[in-house]
């Protein structure tokens, strides 16, 4: 058998975008939350090359402009970049100041306690819940 | 026998061969032969998808080959001779392989879901592979420059040539762009390696028959000088491209 070298690029293997059919959620709009959650988790890291709005429409059964608009979306948002010849790829996110990490960590972190104490955990229970394997 | 009595049964006698050839099911060696080549096992998830392939693209590249060997037989009865020509038997081939390509079901909706993996020719393709068509193309167009051979040949090959290429192209698109909705993962490893035999063979036919046309000028083109150089480069087109191309029909897709 004859095997290829890899690329030296970050992979997507294995990540998946679902539509929702029954969902009052235009197609367009899940595919854009779907994609700005995974880059902005850092689950689509910067560089990473995303598939051609008429392969990711023929998959998901789509037209080519629903997908097209979620990508121009996701372009205005400085999510991805689209280049002639190169195709989209996902954009480096900007680093935000130190300040307002701070700020963004405590809203969220806010957030997360309020969701344990109405599930009635502790704040032991909720900080063991954040280690990975938990 | 007429010529038009041979016109009228010698294309349904052999279509009618044709079919019975290639009618009978897909030995489930073949199939195990092809999962093993490009390095997967043999599921529930595939096994019949596998088959349906094989059985597809047999079933009209043999129609392709027998057509172009019955139209080629007709032209020379007409001329009252009889012999075989390598390059219209492969451009039968090459048509059969890309009206299979059109024939060939997308794998069945599964999870209303997409993969992010771009489907790129890069991904199934070595670079060599990519790159043989286009090269071979501008052989041809510098030979054509050249001179050489009588304008209604150049006129001929050139048409040949251009809709080869434009084949090749469409077809290569129409693989890389058939859905491919989340699935179980035999049967994705399955389309994968379907894709990636369907983008070599038709790359590796269309490459070949433009290195034909551009054989048959190179030779029109140095005849009398050193016929021996061109009778040795076209059995090394001619025998290297395909070769080179099975080589490397068994490579799997890149990691994204």
């Amino acid at each position: 058998m004859v095997g290829l070298a890899p690329r030296n690029r970050p992979a997507t293997t294995g990540m998946i975008v679902a539509v929702d059919p029954d969902s009052t959620v235009p197609p367009y709009d899940q595919i854009r939350e779907q994609l700005t959650t995974m880059i902005q988790a850092g689950v689509l890291a910067a560089g990473v090359r995303l598939p051609s709005i008429r392969q990711l429409a023929a998959d998901l059964g789509l037209a080519p402009n629903t997908v097209a608009r979620s990508y121009r979306e996701l372009e205005s948002a400085g999510l991805i970049v689209t280049r002639v010849g190169r195709g989209t790829t996902v954009s480096q996110l900007p680093t935000l100041p130190a300040a307002e990490r701070q700020r963004l960590l405590r809203a969220a972190a806010e957030s997360y306690l309020a969701t344990a104490a109405r599930l009635g955990s502790t704040v032991d229970e909720a900080i063991a819940a954040l280690r990975p394997g938990a | 026998m007429s010529f038009w009595l041979l016109i009228v049964t010698l294309p349904v006698a052999v279509a009618l061969f044709t079919a019975v050839l290639t009618d009978f099911p897909v030995q489930r060696e073949a199939v195990r032969r092809f999962a093993e080549r490009h390095g997967f096992v043999v599921t529930a998830d595939n096994g019949a998808r596998i088959a349906d392939y094989l059985a597809t693209v047999r079933r009209w590249r043999s129609a392709g080959l027998a057509a172009a060997l019955t139209a080629y037989t007709i032209v020379d009865v007409r001329n009252n001779r009889l012999s075989v020509s390598v390059t219209f038997l492969l451009a039968g081939w090459f048509a059969g392989a890309v009206i299979a390509e059109a024939q060939l079901a997308a794998l069945p909706p599964g999870r209303p879901g997409a993969g992010l993996t771009p489907r790129t020719a890069a991904r199934y393709l070595p670079a060599a592979q990519r790159y043989a068509l286009p090269a071979v193309i501008l052989a041809f167009a510098a030979l054509a420059a050249a001179g050489g051979a009588p304008s209604g040949r150049l006129a001929a090959l050139s048409a040949a040539v251009a809709v080869v290429a434009a084949l090749v192209a469409l077809t290569v698109r129409r693989i890389l762009l058939r859905p491919q909705p989340v699935a179980a993962a035999g049967a994705l490893a399955a389309d994968e390696a379907i894709r990636s035999r369907s983008l070599h063979a038709v790359t590796a036919a269309g490459t070949t028959l433009v290195a034909y046309c551009a054989a048959d000028l190179l030779l029109r083109a140095v005849a009398g000088r050193s016929a021996d150089l061109a009778l040795l480069l076209i059995p090394l087109v001619a025998i290297g491209v395909p070769w080179w191309g099975w080589r490397h029909g068994t490579a799997r897709p890149r990691p994204a």
